[in-house]
C-alpha cells in the first residue's frame, strides 16, 4: 500500500457521510494493521527493560471512528489532515511507569522524574532502531483545551508510535476530559468558553409552574448547556492549577484530589439530567 | 500481554462487550475487531478497540473511561493514601447543584 494509496482512503473516508463504505472500512483496517509491527517492537522493548512489570502499561491501534472524526476535523492550516500523516494511529500510554533496577529512575510521577525517564526511554528505544523525539505538553497555555502530558514521537521502519508518558494527575485529568468527551462530544476540546458566561438564568424556581412543557425543556437545556459550558471551562482552569502544582511541589495535596473529585461528580450528576 | 477487544457505547458510557486475547490470538482479535465496526459501522456512538495491557487491573488505569465507577475508584484510592475519608456516591447531586426540574 502506497502513500498515494493511504491518503486515497482517508480522503475517501473525510467525504463520507453517516454511512461508511464496507470496503474502505476494510481498507483502513488493513493499514491501521501495519501498525502491529511497531506495537510489537514496543513492548518487546518494553519487555526487555522490564517496564511492564509494575508499570501501568498499554497499547492500542487507533480506532475507525476517532480516525475519521480526525480527518473531517478542520486543521489550523486549513488544509486536510492526510490519513498517512496522522501521527498516533499506533499508541501507548504508561502511567507513572518504572522499573525496580537502577538503570532507569524508579518513578515518573514529578515533572523532573517524568522528564528524566522520558530521556531515559529515548535512550533505550534509539539502542533498538527507533528513533525518538521528546514532545513537551506540559504547559497547559500552549495546550488547546488543558491536555497536558509529556509525548515520545518514536519512528521506526517507516512507521510511527506516539507514546503517552502521565503522572498520576495528569492522568486522572485526562481521563476525566475524555470521559466528558464520550458524553457530551469531543468537540469540548476545541470549543470556546461561554459567549456570555455571567449571564444568569432566565427563570427562577418560583416561576416553574407558570411555563407550559416546551419553556420548561428549553429552561432545562439552557441551564444544561450553561452548566456543561462551566465544567469545561473549570476543567481548563484546574489543568493550570494541576501544573502549578506540579510545577511547586512533588506531590499532590488532598485539596487538589477534592477538586478533582468535585468536577467528576458535577459532570457525572449533569449527565443524569438527560436521561 | 492480554488484548482486550473492548466494545463501548460513548454516548452512555457503557461497555457493551469485553474479550480477552492471549498474544498468540492476537489476529484472531483483529479480526473480530473487524467484524464488529463492520457490524456497527452505521451507528457512530460504539467505539470498537483493541487495547493490549498486562491485565485487568492495569487497562482500567489506563484507560478508567471504559469502566464505570474507575476514575472513582482511583480518586478514592489517593483519598485512602492520604488518610481522607471514603468519596460520596458519584450519583447523588454534589452539594449546592440546582434542582434538574424533573
Amino acid at each position: 500500500m502506497s502513500k498515494k494509496d493511504i491518503d486515497r482512503i482517508g480522503e475517501r473516508l473525510r467525504r463520507s457521510e453517516q454511512l461508511l463504505s464496507i470496503d474502505d472500512l476494510r481498507a483502513l483496517d488493513q493499514f491501521r494493521r501495519r501498525h502491529e509491527q511497531i506495537l510489537d517492537a514496543f513492548r518487546a522493548a518494553m519487555a526487555d527493560l522490564q517496564l511492564i512489570e509494575g508499570a501501568n502499561f498499554s497499547t492500542r491501534i487507533k480506532t475507525s471512528n476517532t480516525i475519521i472524526e480526525k480527518l473531517k476535523r478542520p486543521t489550523p492550516s486549513g488544509n486536510p489532515l492526510r490519513l498517512s500523516s496522522m501521527r498516533d494511529i499506533a499508541g501507548a500510554r504508561l502511567v507513572r511507569a518504572w522499573r525496580r533496577d537502577s538503570s532507569l529512575p524508579v518513578a515518573s510521577d514529578d515533572l523532573a522524574q517524568q522528564s528524566n525517564f522520558a530521556e531515559c526511554l529515548r535512550a533505550e528505544l534509539e539502542k533498538r532502531e527507533f528513533r525518538v523525539k521528546v514532545i513537551d505538553k506540559r504547559s497547559s497555555g500552549a495546550a488547546t483545551f488543558g491536555y497536558r502530558a509529556l509525548h515520545l514521537e518514536a519512528l521506526r521502519s517507516g512507521l510511527r508510535l506516539e507514546i503517552q508518558l502521565r503522572t498520576t494527575l495528569q492522568d486522572v485529568w485526562a481521563q476525566i476530559a475524555e470521559k466528558l468527551g464520550d458524553l457530551w462530544g469531543r468537540d469540548h476540546r476545541y470549543a470556546e468558553d461561554p459567549a456570555d458566561p455571567d449571564r444568569e438564568v432566565r427563570m427562577s424556581h418560583g416561576d416553574w409552574h407558570e411555563v407550559d412543557q416546551e419553556g420548561r425543556a428549553e429552561f432545562v437545556t439552557d441551564v444544561v448547556t450553561k452548566a456543561r459550558r462551566e465544567v469545561v471551562r473549570s476543567l481548563r482552569s484546574l489543568s493550570t492549577s494541576i501544573q502549578t502544582l506540579e510545577e511547586s511541589t512533588p506531590k499532590a495535596t488532598d485539596e487538589l484530589t477534592g477538586e478533582l473529585l468535585s468536577l467528576y461528580e458535577q459532570f457525572d450528576w449533569l449527565d443524569s439530567i438527560k436521561e | 500481554m492480554t488484548h482486550f477487544l473492548i466494545q463501548y457505547r460513548r454516548s452512555k458510557g457503557e461497555l457493551e462487550l469485553m474479550r480477552e486475547y492471549d498474544d498468540a490470538h492476537a489476529d484472531e482479535a483483529a479480526d473480530e475487531r473487524l467484524r464488529l465496526e463492520i457490524e456497527h459501522h452505521a451507528d457512530r456512538d460504539v467505539e470498537v478497540v483493541i487495547i493490549a495491557s498486562k491485565d485487568l487491573a492495569s487497562l482500567k488505569r489506563t484507560h478508567a473511561r471504559y469502566f464505570n465507577g474507575a476514575i472513582h475508584e482511583r480518586i478514592d484510592a489517593y483519598r485512602k493514601a492520604a488518610g481522607l475519608p471514603a468519596s460520596p456516591s458519584p450519583s447523588a447531586p454534589p452539594s449546592g447543584s440546582p434542582a434538574p426540574g424533573k
